[in-house]
Protein backbone atom coordinates (compact mmCIF):
# COMPACT_ATOMS: atom_id res chain seq x y z
CA UNK A 1 0.00 0.00 0.00
CA UNK A 2 1.21 3.34 -0.68
CA UNK A 3 0.37 7.28 0.12
CA UNK A 4 -1.61 8.14 -2.58
CA UNK A 5 -4.08 5.55 -1.86
CA UNK A 6 -7.49 7.08 -0.08
CA UNK A 7 -8.43 5.45 3.38
CA UNK A 8 -11.19 4.06 1.18
CA UNK A 9 -9.18 2.47 -1.90
CA UNK A 10 -7.16 1.06 1.11
CA UNK A 11 -9.62 -0.42 3.01
CA UNK A 12 -10.94 -2.18 -0.31
CA UNK A 13 -7.34 -3.32 -0.67
CA UNK A 14 -7.22 -4.80 2.19
CA UNK A 15 -10.34 -6.26 2.12
CA UNK A 16 -9.39 -7.44 -1.72
CA UNK A 17 -6.53 -9.34 0.10
CA UNK A 18 -8.58 -11.05 2.80
CA UNK A 19 -10.76 -12.71 0.53
CA UNK A 20 -7.52 -13.47 -2.10
CA UNK A 21 -5.81 -15.32 1.54
CA UNK A 22 -9.29 -16.85 2.57
CA UNK A 23 -11.04 -17.54 -0.77
CA UNK A 24 -14.60 -16.90 1.29
CA UNK A 25 -15.93 -13.59 1.79
CA UNK A 26 -16.86 -11.99 5.41
CA UNK A 27 -19.05 -9.66 5.87
CA UNK A 28 -18.99 -7.57 9.25
CA UNK A 29 -22.11 -7.68 11.33
CA UNK A 30 -23.52 -4.41 11.72
CA UNK A 31 -23.05 -4.31 15.83
CA UNK A 32 -18.66 -4.93 14.90
CA UNK A 33 -19.18 -1.98 12.31
CA UNK A 34 -21.09 0.52 14.59
CA UNK A 35 -18.39 -0.13 17.15
CA UNK A 36 -15.82 1.00 15.21
CA UNK A 37 -18.11 3.82 14.77
CA UNK A 38 -18.43 3.03 11.07
CA UNK A 39 -22.30 3.83 9.66
CA UNK A 40 -21.50 2.91 6.26
CA UNK A 41 -23.41 -0.02 4.42
CA UNK A 42 -22.16 -3.56 4.57
CA UNK A 43 -19.88 -4.89 2.35
CA UNK A 44 -21.94 -6.29 -0.71
CA UNK A 45 -20.67 -9.76 -1.60
CA UNK A 46 -21.62 -9.61 -5.02
CA UNK A 47 -19.09 -6.41 -5.69
CA UNK A 48 -16.58 -8.81 -4.10
CA UNK A 49 -17.55 -12.06 -5.96
CA UNK A 50 -17.19 -9.21 -9.45
CA UNK A 51 -13.52 -9.55 -8.15
CA UNK A 52 -12.93 -13.24 -7.18
CA UNK A 53 -16.14 -15.45 -8.38
CA UNK A 54 -15.37 -18.33 -6.85
CA UNK A 55 -15.25 -17.28 -3.44
CA UNK A 56 -18.15 -17.45 -1.11
CA UNK A 57 -19.91 -16.33 1.93
CA UNK A 58 -18.81 -17.66 5.49
CA UNK A 59 -21.38 -20.02 6.45
CA UNK A 60 -19.62 -23.23 7.95
CA UNK A 61 -16.79 -22.81 10.90
CA UNK A 62 -14.22 -19.94 10.36
CA UNK A 63 -10.78 -21.51 9.61
CA UNK A 64 -8.83 -18.73 11.89
CA UNK A 65 -10.36 -19.88 15.02
CA UNK A 66 -9.81 -22.53 17.08
CA UNK A 67 -12.05 -25.58 15.94
CA UNK A 68 -15.06 -26.31 18.45
CA UNK A 69 -16.45 -29.89 19.35
CA UNK A 70 -19.80 -30.92 17.62
CA UNK A 71 -21.36 -30.62 21.18
CA UNK A 72 -19.19 -28.05 22.97
CA UNK A 73 -19.52 -27.61 26.93
CA UNK A 74 -19.29 -24.61 29.38
CA UNK A 75 -15.86 -26.17 29.41
CA UNK A 76 -14.87 -25.98 25.87
CA UNK A 77 -16.26 -21.97 25.58
CA UNK A 78 -14.20 -21.43 28.15
CA UNK A 79 -10.75 -22.72 26.27
CA UNK A 80 -11.86 -22.21 23.13
CA UNK A 81 -13.84 -19.07 22.74
CA UNK A 82 -13.57 -16.96 25.96
CA UNK A 83 -10.61 -14.48 26.56
CA UNK A 84 -7.95 -15.28 29.68
CA UNK A 85 -10.47 -15.79 32.59
CA UNK A 86 -8.12 -15.66 35.94
CA UNK A 87 -10.11 -13.11 36.64
CA UNK A 88 -13.22 -15.42 37.06
CA UNK A 89 -11.37 -18.24 38.26
CA UNK A 90 -9.62 -16.03 41.34
CA UNK A 91 -13.45 -14.45 42.20
CA UNK A 92 -14.72 -17.91 42.29
CA UNK A 93 -11.62 -19.33 44.22
CA UNK A 94 -12.45 -16.13 46.89
CA UNK A 95 -16.10 -17.32 46.89
CA UNK A 96 -15.01 -20.67 47.76
CA UNK A 97 -12.80 -20.03 50.49
CA UNK A 98 -15.59 -17.27 51.93
CA UNK A 99 -17.52 -20.96 52.29
CA UNK A 100 -20.45 -19.55 49.95
CA UNK A 101 -22.83 -22.28 48.95
CA UNK A 102 -21.88 -24.40 45.61
CA UNK A 103 -24.16 -22.39 43.09
CA UNK A 104 -22.97 -18.68 44.32
CA UNK A 105 -19.79 -20.24 43.49
CA UNK A 106 -20.79 -21.17 40.15
CA UNK A 107 -22.27 -17.31 40.04
CA UNK A 108 -18.89 -15.73 40.58
CA UNK A 109 -17.34 -18.32 38.24
CA UNK A 110 -19.88 -17.11 35.50
CA UNK A 111 -20.36 -13.84 36.84
CA UNK A 112 -18.71 -11.71 33.66
CA UNK A 113 -18.51 -14.62 30.89
CA UNK A 114 -19.91 -11.71 28.84
CA UNK A 115 -16.96 -9.78 29.44
CA UNK A 116 -14.54 -12.75 28.67
CA UNK A 117 -16.68 -14.14 26.03
CA UNK A 118 -18.93 -12.29 23.94
CA UNK A 119 -20.55 -8.48 24.55
CA UNK A 120 -19.03 -5.94 27.34
CA UNK A 121 -21.58 -2.89 27.59
CA UNK A 122 -24.69 -3.97 29.98
CA UNK A 123 -22.23 -7.23 30.77
CA UNK A 124 -24.54 -8.40 33.37
CA UNK A 125 -27.88 -8.97 31.39
CA UNK A 126 -25.98 -10.68 28.47
CA UNK A 127 -24.32 -12.47 30.78
CA UNK A 128 -27.35 -13.53 33.03
CA UNK A 129 -29.40 -14.37 29.38
CA UNK A 130 -26.54 -16.60 27.97
CA UNK A 131 -26.99 -18.89 30.76
CA UNK A 132 -30.50 -18.85 31.96
CA UNK A 133 -31.72 -21.73 30.32
CA UNK A 134 -28.66 -23.69 32.10
CA UNK A 135 -28.45 -22.70 35.68
CA UNK A 136 -30.60 -22.24 38.94
CA UNK A 137 -33.08 -18.77 38.73
CA UNK A 138 -31.03 -17.29 41.80
CA UNK A 139 -28.21 -17.57 39.92
CA UNK A 140 -29.14 -16.09 36.60
CA UNK A 141 -31.30 -13.03 38.93
CA UNK A 142 -27.72 -12.64 40.37
CA UNK A 143 -25.47 -12.33 37.72
CA UNK A 144 -27.95 -9.99 36.24
CA UNK A 145 -27.79 -7.71 39.32
CA UNK A 146 -24.21 -7.71 39.98
CA UNK A 147 -24.10 -5.21 36.79
CA UNK A 148 -25.98 -2.65 39.00
CA UNK A 149 -25.14 -3.14 42.45
CA UNK A 150 -21.49 -2.80 41.60
CA UNK A 151 -21.85 0.91 41.45
CA UNK A 152 -23.70 1.17 44.70
CA UNK A 153 -21.59 0.43 48.58
CA UNK A 154 -23.07 -1.54 51.17
CA UNK A 155 -21.00 -1.41 54.38
CA UNK A 156 -23.05 -4.35 55.77
CA UNK A 157 -20.76 -6.69 54.28
CA UNK A 158 -18.06 -4.19 53.84
CA UNK A 159 -18.18 -3.39 49.85
CA UNK A 160 -16.91 -0.03 48.79
CA UNK A 161 -17.25 1.95 45.44
CA UNK A 162 -14.00 0.07 43.36
CA UNK A 163 -10.87 2.15 42.90
CA UNK A 164 -10.65 0.98 39.94
CA UNK A 165 -14.26 2.72 38.76
CA UNK A 166 -12.91 6.13 39.84
CA UNK A 167 -9.76 5.55 37.74
CA UNK A 168 -11.86 4.27 35.05
CA UNK A 169 -14.79 6.36 34.24
CA UNK A 170 -13.78 10.05 36.75
CA UNK A 171 -14.57 10.78 40.16
CA UNK A 172 -17.83 12.03 38.53
CA UNK A 173 -19.21 9.14 36.82
CA UNK A 174 -22.64 8.83 37.85
CA UNK A 175 -24.67 5.26 36.58
CA UNK A 176 -27.68 5.75 33.20
CA UNK A 177 -30.60 6.14 34.88
CA UNK A 178 -31.95 2.97 33.79
CA UNK A 179 -29.19 1.47 36.39
CA UNK A 180 -30.72 3.70 38.83
CA UNK A 181 -34.35 2.33 38.50
CA UNK A 182 -32.85 -1.12 38.83
CA UNK A 183 -30.73 -0.83 42.03
CA UNK A 184 -34.20 0.18 43.70
CA UNK A 185 -35.64 -2.61 42.23
CA UNK A 186 -33.02 -4.97 43.40
CA UNK A 187 -32.08 -3.49 46.99
CA UNK A 188 -35.50 -4.82 47.87
CA UNK A 189 -35.36 -8.40 46.05
CA UNK A 190 -35.01 -11.29 48.10
CA UNK A 191 -32.25 -12.25 46.54
CA UNK A 192 -30.05 -8.90 47.23
CA UNK A 193 -27.61 -11.09 48.89
CA UNK A 194 -26.79 -13.42 46.20
CA UNK A 195 -26.00 -10.58 43.64
CA UNK A 196 -24.53 -8.41 46.21
CA UNK A 197 -21.94 -11.44 46.52
CA UNK A 198 -20.66 -11.66 43.55
CA UNK A 199 -19.27 -7.84 43.92
CA UNK A 200 -18.09 -8.69 47.27
CA UNK A 201 -15.72 -11.62 45.99
CA UNK A 202 -15.43 -9.31 42.92
CA UNK A 203 -11.71 -9.29 42.56
CA UNK A 204 -10.91 -5.55 41.06
CA UNK A 205 -7.69 -6.04 41.57
CA UNK A 206 -6.72 -8.96 40.01
CA UNK A 207 -3.15 -10.73 41.17
CA UNK A 208 -0.99 -11.39 39.02
CA UNK A 209 0.54 -14.39 41.06
CA UNK A 210 -2.13 -16.00 42.25
CA UNK A 211 -2.62 -18.76 39.39
CA UNK A 212 -6.35 -20.70 39.33
CA UNK A 213 -7.10 -23.97 36.76
CA UNK A 214 -10.40 -24.11 35.74
CA UNK A 215 -10.88 -27.91 36.06
CA UNK A 216 -10.60 -26.86 40.03
CA UNK A 217 -14.38 -25.80 39.28
CA UNK A 218 -14.99 -28.87 37.35
CA UNK A 219 -17.22 -30.40 39.82
CA UNK A 220 -19.30 -27.42 40.25
CA UNK A 221 -20.36 -26.58 36.70
CA UNK A 222 -21.15 -30.58 36.32
CA UNK A 223 -23.21 -30.38 39.42
CA UNK A 224 -24.81 -26.72 38.61
CA UNK A 225 -24.93 -26.01 35.15
CA UNK A 226 -27.41 -28.35 33.22
CA UNK A 227 -25.18 -28.72 30.31
CA UNK A 228 -27.29 -29.66 27.58
CA UNK A 229 -26.53 -33.16 26.16
CA UNK A 230 -26.70 -31.83 22.31
CA UNK A 231 -24.15 -29.14 23.29
CA UNK A 232 -24.88 -25.46 24.00
CA UNK A 233 -26.16 -23.67 20.65
CA UNK A 234 -27.62 -27.10 19.85
CA UNK A 235 -30.74 -27.62 21.93
CA UNK A 236 -33.32 -25.41 20.71
CA UNK A 237 -32.50 -23.00 23.51
CA UNK A 238 -34.11 -19.59 23.53
CA UNK A 239 -30.54 -18.71 23.99
CA UNK A 240 -29.00 -21.45 21.74
CA UNK A 241 -28.46 -19.13 18.87
CA UNK A 242 -26.23 -16.91 21.21
CA UNK A 243 -23.55 -19.82 21.92
CA UNK A 244 -23.66 -20.88 18.30
CA UNK A 245 -22.63 -16.74 17.28
CA UNK A 246 -19.45 -17.31 19.52
CA UNK A 247 -19.12 -20.99 17.69
CA UNK A 248 -19.41 -18.96 14.16
CA UNK A 249 -18.82 -15.12 14.98
CA UNK A 250 -18.48 -14.42 11.12
CA UNK A 251 -21.05 -16.45 9.57
CA UNK A 252 -22.95 -14.60 7.01
CA UNK A 253 -26.28 -15.43 7.77
CA UNK B 1 0.73 7.47 8.05
CA UNK B 2 3.89 6.66 5.79
CA UNK B 3 5.70 3.64 5.06
CA UNK B 4 8.53 4.29 7.31
CA UNK B 5 6.09 3.72 10.15
CA UNK B 6 6.53 0.11 11.88
CA UNK B 7 3.80 -1.93 12.24
CA UNK B 8 3.81 -0.99 15.86
CA UNK B 9 3.95 2.78 15.30
CA UNK B 10 1.06 2.39 12.51
CA UNK B 11 -1.09 0.48 16.03
CA UNK B 12 -0.25 3.62 18.15
CA UNK B 13 -0.99 6.21 15.45
CA UNK B 14 -4.43 4.26 14.64
CA UNK B 15 -5.00 4.52 18.52
CA UNK B 16 -4.52 8.03 18.92
CA UNK B 17 -7.01 8.54 16.11
CA UNK B 18 -9.30 6.84 17.91
CA UNK B 19 -8.84 8.40 21.21
CA UNK B 20 -9.62 11.92 19.16
CA UNK B 21 -12.55 10.60 17.77
CA UNK B 22 -13.85 9.75 21.08
CA UNK B 23 -13.08 12.92 22.33
CA UNK B 24 -10.35 11.80 24.47
CA UNK B 25 -11.90 8.30 26.17
CA UNK B 26 -10.87 4.67 25.66
CA UNK B 27 -13.10 2.44 23.53
CA UNK B 28 -12.52 -0.80 23.31
CA UNK B 29 -14.05 -4.00 21.02
CA UNK B 30 -15.66 -6.72 22.95
CA UNK B 31 -14.35 -10.46 22.81
CA UNK B 32 -17.40 -11.57 19.99
CA UNK B 33 -16.35 -8.18 17.50
CA UNK B 34 -13.04 -8.92 17.98
CA UNK B 35 -13.67 -12.74 17.27
CA UNK B 36 -14.96 -11.93 14.46
CA UNK B 37 -11.76 -10.91 13.06
CA UNK B 38 -9.73 -13.47 14.30
CA UNK B 39 -8.51 -11.24 16.62
CA UNK B 40 -7.45 -12.85 20.11
CA UNK B 41 -6.08 -10.16 22.00
CA UNK B 42 -7.81 -8.77 25.10
CA UNK B 43 -8.02 -5.27 25.74
CA UNK B 44 -7.05 -4.45 29.20
CA UNK B 45 -8.70 -1.07 30.54
CA UNK B 46 -5.72 -0.73 33.47
CA UNK B 47 -2.91 -0.66 30.81
CA UNK B 48 -4.58 1.32 28.32
CA UNK B 49 -4.99 3.83 30.64
CA UNK B 50 -1.51 4.05 31.98
CA UNK B 51 -0.75 4.37 28.53
CA UNK B 52 -2.89 7.54 28.26
CA UNK B 53 -2.86 9.15 30.97
CA UNK B 54 -6.21 11.11 32.40
CA UNK B 55 -8.66 9.49 29.78
CA UNK B 56 -11.34 7.40 31.22
CA UNK B 57 -13.06 3.97 29.58
CA UNK B 58 -16.01 5.07 27.37
CA UNK B 59 -19.34 4.28 29.93
CA UNK B 60 -21.32 6.79 27.90
CA UNK B 61 -22.42 7.84 24.07
CA UNK B 62 -19.91 7.16 21.36
CA UNK B 63 -18.97 10.46 20.36
CA UNK B 64 -18.79 8.82 16.52
CA UNK B 65 -22.34 7.66 16.04
CA UNK B 66 -25.44 9.64 15.38
CA UNK B 67 -27.28 11.17 18.92
CA UNK B 68 -29.66 8.99 20.10
CA UNK B 69 -33.01 10.83 21.51
CA UNK B 70 -33.81 9.68 25.17
CA UNK B 71 -36.48 7.14 24.40
CA UNK B 72 -36.36 5.93 21.11
CA UNK B 73 -38.75 4.48 18.69
CA UNK B 74 -38.30 1.47 16.28
CA UNK B 75 -38.30 4.15 13.82
CA UNK B 76 -34.78 6.20 15.28
CA UNK B 77 -33.26 2.70 15.43
CA UNK B 78 -33.79 2.29 11.68
CA UNK B 79 -32.89 6.04 11.01
CA UNK B 80 -30.07 6.03 13.20
CA UNK B 81 -28.95 2.63 13.60
CA UNK B 82 -29.68 0.78 11.23
CA UNK B 83 -28.11 -0.03 7.63
CA UNK B 84 -29.84 0.80 4.32
CA UNK B 85 -33.48 -0.67 4.72
CA UNK B 86 -34.34 -1.03 1.26
CA UNK B 87 -34.78 -4.61 1.61
CA UNK B 88 -37.04 -4.75 4.03
CA UNK B 89 -38.92 -1.62 2.67
CA UNK B 90 -39.41 -3.58 -0.53
CA UNK B 91 -40.37 -7.25 1.13
CA UNK B 92 -42.74 -5.11 3.17
CA UNK B 93 -44.33 -3.22 0.00
CA UNK B 94 -44.30 -6.11 -1.62
CA UNK B 95 -46.45 -8.24 0.93
CA UNK B 96 -48.84 -5.24 1.51
CA UNK B 97 -49.46 -5.30 -2.15
CA UNK B 98 -50.62 -8.69 -2.17
CA UNK B 99 -53.03 -7.90 0.20
CA UNK B 100 -51.55 -9.39 3.27
CA UNK B 101 -52.77 -8.40 6.87
CA UNK B 102 -50.93 -6.18 8.93
CA UNK B 103 -48.77 -8.23 10.88
CA UNK B 104 -47.34 -10.26 8.05
CA UNK B 105 -47.00 -7.02 6.37
CA UNK B 106 -44.77 -5.89 9.83
CA UNK B 107 -43.09 -9.19 9.88
CA UNK B 108 -41.84 -8.83 6.45
CA UNK B 109 -40.93 -5.34 7.83
CA UNK B 110 -38.67 -6.74 10.56
CA UNK B 111 -37.60 -10.22 9.55
CA UNK B 112 -34.15 -9.17 9.23
CA UNK B 113 -33.35 -6.54 11.48
CA UNK B 114 -30.54 -8.42 12.97
CA UNK B 115 -29.08 -8.29 9.68
CA UNK B 116 -29.14 -4.52 8.81
CA UNK B 117 -28.68 -3.93 12.82
CA UNK B 118 -27.09 -6.50 14.72
CA UNK B 119 -25.72 -9.90 14.26
CA UNK B 120 -26.16 -11.75 11.17
CA UNK B 121 -25.33 -14.78 11.99
CA UNK B 122 -28.81 -17.04 12.43
CA UNK B 123 -30.38 -13.17 12.42
CA UNK B 124 -33.68 -14.71 12.56
CA UNK B 125 -33.28 -16.00 16.09
CA UNK B 126 -31.37 -12.91 16.68
CA UNK B 127 -34.20 -10.60 15.52
CA UNK B 128 -36.98 -12.54 16.84
CA UNK B 129 -35.62 -11.85 20.30
CA UNK B 130 -35.09 -8.11 19.72
CA UNK B 131 -38.92 -7.82 18.85
CA UNK B 132 -40.32 -10.53 21.24
CA UNK B 133 -41.71 -8.28 23.86
CA UNK B 134 -43.38 -5.72 21.91
CA UNK B 135 -44.90 -7.65 18.73
CA UNK B 136 -47.84 -10.64 18.83
CA UNK B 137 -46.13 -14.13 19.62
CA UNK B 138 -47.13 -15.31 16.04
CA UNK B 139 -44.78 -12.48 14.67
CA UNK B 140 -41.61 -13.43 16.75
CA UNK B 141 -42.75 -17.17 15.70
CA UNK B 142 -42.30 -16.30 11.80
CA UNK B 143 -39.40 -13.90 12.11
CA UNK B 144 -37.37 -16.62 13.92
CA UNK B 145 -38.87 -19.46 11.49
CA UNK B 146 -37.72 -17.51 8.46
CA UNK B 147 -34.13 -18.46 9.74
CA UNK B 148 -34.85 -22.27 8.52
CA UNK B 149 -37.41 -21.99 5.86
CA UNK B 150 -35.90 -19.76 3.25
CA UNK B 151 -33.46 -22.86 2.75
CA UNK B 152 -36.48 -24.85 1.90
CA UNK B 153 -38.89 -24.44 -1.26
CA UNK B 154 -42.38 -25.08 -0.79
CA UNK B 155 -44.04 -25.64 -4.46
CA UNK B 156 -47.46 -25.14 -2.94
CA UNK B 157 -46.28 -21.43 -2.11
CA UNK B 158 -44.47 -20.97 -4.98
CA UNK B 159 -41.28 -20.75 -3.74
CA UNK B 160 -37.93 -21.85 -4.64
CA UNK B 161 -34.37 -22.77 -3.21
CA UNK B 162 -32.88 -19.03 -3.70
CA UNK B 163 -31.01 -18.34 -7.00
CA UNK B 164 -28.03 -16.39 -5.16
CA UNK B 165 -27.78 -19.03 -2.33
CA UNK B 166 -26.25 -21.52 -4.58
CA UNK B 167 -24.13 -18.76 -5.72
CA UNK B 168 -23.03 -17.89 -2.12
CA UNK B 169 -23.22 -20.75 -0.32
CA UNK B 170 -21.90 -23.29 -3.24
CA UNK B 171 -24.53 -25.53 -5.29
CA UNK B 172 -23.37 -27.89 -2.73
CA UNK B 173 -24.05 -26.28 0.99
CA UNK B 174 -26.76 -27.98 3.05
CA UNK B 175 -28.06 -26.53 6.31
CA UNK B 176 -26.70 -27.64 9.49
CA UNK B 177 -28.86 -30.31 11.34
CA UNK B 178 -30.14 -27.74 14.23
CA UNK B 179 -31.79 -25.74 11.14
CA UNK B 180 -33.02 -28.87 8.89
CA UNK B 181 -34.85 -29.94 12.60
CA UNK B 182 -35.87 -26.46 13.24
CA UNK B 183 -37.93 -26.98 9.35
CA UNK B 184 -39.05 -29.71 10.39
CA UNK B 185 -40.17 -28.42 13.71
CA UNK B 186 -41.92 -25.04 11.80
CA UNK B 187 -43.17 -27.01 8.89
CA UNK B 188 -45.69 -28.64 10.77
CA UNK B 189 -46.45 -25.91 13.63
CA UNK B 190 -49.68 -23.91 12.69
CA UNK B 191 -48.31 -20.62 12.03
CA UNK B 192 -46.27 -22.27 9.35
CA UNK B 193 -48.01 -20.06 6.64
CA UNK B 194 -47.01 -16.88 8.70
CA UNK B 195 -43.67 -17.35 8.36
CA UNK B 196 -43.46 -18.87 4.79
CA UNK B 197 -45.11 -15.73 3.71
CA UNK B 198 -42.11 -13.82 4.92
CA UNK B 199 -40.08 -16.28 2.63
CA UNK B 200 -42.29 -15.20 -0.13
CA UNK B 201 -42.21 -11.92 0.26
CA UNK B 202 -37.98 -11.86 0.80
CA UNK B 203 -37.22 -10.05 -2.05
CA UNK B 204 -33.91 -12.26 -2.70
CA UNK B 205 -33.35 -9.90 -6.18
CA UNK B 206 -33.04 -6.29 -4.45
CA UNK B 207 -34.33 -3.78 -7.02
CA UNK B 208 -32.31 -0.49 -6.97
CA UNK B 209 -34.75 1.66 -8.97
CA UNK B 210 -37.78 1.16 -6.43
CA UNK B 211 -37.60 3.49 -3.55
CA UNK B 212 -39.76 3.22 -0.96
CA UNK B 213 -39.96 5.40 2.36
CA UNK B 214 -40.09 4.16 5.94
CA UNK B 215 -42.81 6.60 6.45
CA UNK B 216 -45.04 4.40 4.25
CA UNK B 217 -45.24 2.00 7.34
CA UNK B 218 -45.57 4.51 10.23
CA UNK B 219 -49.14 3.25 10.81
CA UNK B 220 -48.59 -0.36 10.48
CA UNK B 221 -46.02 -0.43 12.67
CA UNK B 222 -47.63 2.47 15.39
CA UNK B 223 -50.99 -0.32 15.10
CA UNK B 224 -48.61 -3.51 15.80
CA UNK B 225 -45.47 -2.85 17.24
CA UNK B 226 -46.33 -1.87 20.85
CA UNK B 227 -43.91 0.65 21.56
CA UNK B 228 -42.73 1.08 25.01
CA UNK B 229 -43.45 4.38 26.35
CA UNK B 230 -39.74 4.88 28.17
CA UNK B 231 -38.37 4.22 24.83
CA UNK B 232 -36.74 0.72 23.32
CA UNK B 233 -33.81 -0.26 25.90
CA UNK B 234 -34.77 1.59 28.85
CA UNK B 235 -38.18 -0.17 29.49
CA UNK B 236 -36.66 -3.17 31.55
CA UNK B 237 -37.92 -5.67 29.17
CA UNK B 238 -36.03 -8.96 28.71
CA UNK B 239 -34.33 -7.34 25.13
CA UNK B 240 -34.01 -4.30 26.76
CA UNK B 241 -30.12 -4.55 27.11
CA UNK B 242 -29.76 -5.66 23.24
CA UNK B 243 -31.09 -2.08 22.28
CA UNK B 244 -29.04 -0.68 24.94
CA UNK B 245 -26.30 -2.52 22.91
CA UNK B 246 -26.92 -0.65 19.69
CA UNK B 247 -27.35 2.17 21.13
CA UNK B 248 -23.52 1.90 22.67
CA UNK B 249 -22.29 -0.50 21.29
CA UNK B 250 -18.51 0.17 22.53
CA UNK B 251 -19.65 1.08 26.09
CA UNK B 252 -17.11 -0.50 28.58
CA UNK B 253 -19.24 -2.16 30.72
Amino acid sequence: MNDLMTLSQKADALEEKMARELDYIVVKSRIYQLAEGDMGPPLNPAEARKKNPDAKVLMGDDPRLPAMPEKPTLMDFFKYRFGPSMHLLQSARHAVKGGLPEKMVLACLLHDISTAGFIRGDHGYWGAQLVEPYVDPEVTWAIRAHQVLRFYPDESVGYEYPQSYITGFGEDYRPDPYIQDDYKRMRNHKWYMSGRMITVHDIYSFDPNVHVELEEFEDVIGRNFNQPEEGLGFDNSPVAHMWRAMIRPAKYL
Amino acid sequence: MNDLMTASQKADALEDKLMEDLQNAIGVKSRLYLLAEADFTMPNGARLQQEHPGAKMLMSDDPRLPKMPAKPTLIDFFRLRFAPPMHLLQSARHAKVAGMPEHVVLACLLHDIAVLGFIRSDHGYWGAQMVEPYVTEEVTWAIRAHQALRFYPDESFGYAYPDNYKAYFGEDYVPEPHIERAYKAARAHKWYGTARMICVHDLYSFDPEVHVELEEFTDIIGRNFRQPEEGLGFDDSPSAHMWRTLRQPTKYL
